[in-house]
């Protein structure tokens, strides 16, 4: 499975799409497959502030809960909301329409501790 | 790599040998989702401490019958006000999937550390893994032949209207005779995983069908017991047996007869009251 090259990512499968200072942050192809077909995404609202490594939300596929966890320090500047009604497209499109949060971080440093599309690929 | 041993052949080798056995029997609803989820709590507290994780094999039963849903579902999704007339309580379940009612049924609980698969290993498979040792020991112990659905739903908008879990065999739920006999959910926190799973001893079709649906509502075709999948009763202490013997066999894990530490019961009692939907 090929993961896209111009993405960060994390130990626990989230994607990170970086803008200036602000990521896109969804679930990798890999995480979406192994959950199976996802029937709820629960995020906080826009505003919010996250630390890294914290849960700052959950995904539920038919068999599982999961936790989502920020990749980067900062405040929540928008929420996928069109996953409330179809939560599937984290699982059709999940580098694409598919993306769940975004995020303003505080320090950019924390993007050092992720992982290029290889070093992800070698972990599976 | 084929085993060289005459024993079975193991899905995986536990990195954990020796697990806790919690016979815990009969509980409220409340008392049943606020036990498993202080288990998890303190398997995920013992991991972040770097304490050696232990793993937990816990076996219960529903008394007085109550209903569970999933984690996210709506509390609307069931008739609070007429389960409540009936002295029905709503539980919330840690775990994801849809709502249950849980009568005349052995729930196991298993909770550990992710890293006792040895390797980084997706919901599916685990499921796979673990509902190897259900099966073999349901099939050894009583003769139910049952095997994994695999039903994936079709590409397009997932179809969210059951609102009950035996309604459908999701992926990996074991069917038996086209019916569903186990039906389990997973939660994933941190390092560490709760899988439990709902395994009717005889048929309660109808009552479930009142309690979730509505007396009218067209019958849980897939839900599926015990008893008609072996052609006789089963009791919980014999389903128990079957389940025991399925880990030890199937897995090689030694179960060690145990019961809930101080901080268990702890944080046990402190969540009855979250974990009631009222």
């Amino acid at each position: 499975m090929a993961y896209p090259s111009e993405l960060k990512y994390t130990e626990e499968h989230e994607w990170v799409k970086v803008d200036g200072d602000t990521v896109t942050v969804g679930i990798t192809s890999y995480a979406a497959e192994e959950l199976g077909d996802i029937v709820f995404v629960d995020m906080p609202g826009a505003g919010a502030t996250v630390a890294k490594g914290d849960t700052f939300g959950t995904i539920e596929s038919v068999k599982t809960v999961a936790d989502l966890f920020a990749p980067v320090s900062g405040e929540i500047v928008a929420v996928n909301e069109a996953l409330e009604d179809t939560p599937e497209t984290v699982g059709e499109d999940p580098y694409g329409a598919g993306w769940i949060i975004k995020i303003k971080m505080s320090d950019p440093a924390d993007l050092d501790a992720l992982l290029s599309s290889e070093d992800y690929a070698a972990k599976l | 790599m084929a085993s060289l041993s005459s024993g079975p052949v193991r899905p995986f080798e536990p990195t954990i040998a020796s697990w806790r056995l919690l016979r815990s029997g009969a509980m409220t609803g409340p008392e049943n989702m606020a036990c498993d989820q202080a288990i998890l709590e303190a398997a995920i507290a013992a991991v972040a401490e770097g304490s050696p994780p232990e793993v937990t094999l816990r076996l219960y039963a529903w008394e007085p019958p109550a209903v569970s849903l999933g984690y996210h579902q709506k509390a609307e999704d069931v008739d609070r006000d007429r389960l409540r007339r009936r002295g029905i309580e709503v539980v919330r379940r840690p775990t994801g999937g849809r709502a249950i009612f849980h009568a005349r049924e052995l729930t196991y609980a298993v909770v550990g550390p992710l890293s006792l698969f040895g390797r980084r290993v997706g919901v599916l498979e685990s499921y796979r893994l673990l509902s190897a040792a259900i099966l073999a020991g349901l099939e050894e112990r009583l003769g139910v032949r049952a095997e994994l659905s695999r039903g994936k739903a079709p590409k397009g908008p997932i179809d969210r209207s059951p609102v009950a879990c035996f309604q459908r065999p999701a992926q990996c739920d074991a069917v038996a005779g086209g019916k569903k006999v186990v039906g389990s959910a997973q939660v994933r926190r941190g390092e560490c995983f709760l899988q439990h799973g709902s395994i009717p001893l005889e048929p309660r079709e109808m009552e479930e069908r009142e309690a979730l649906l509505g007396r009218d509502a067209p019958a849980i075709d897939s839900l599926g017991s015990l008893a008609e999948a072996a052609g006789r009763p089963i009791h919980w202490q014999e389903a128990a047996e079957a389940l025991i013997l399925g880990f030890t066999h199937t897995l090689g894990v030694n179960l060690v007869e145990g019961e809930l530490c101080p901080r268990e019961r702890e944080v046990m009692e402190s969540l009855l009251t979250k974990v009631t939907v009222r």
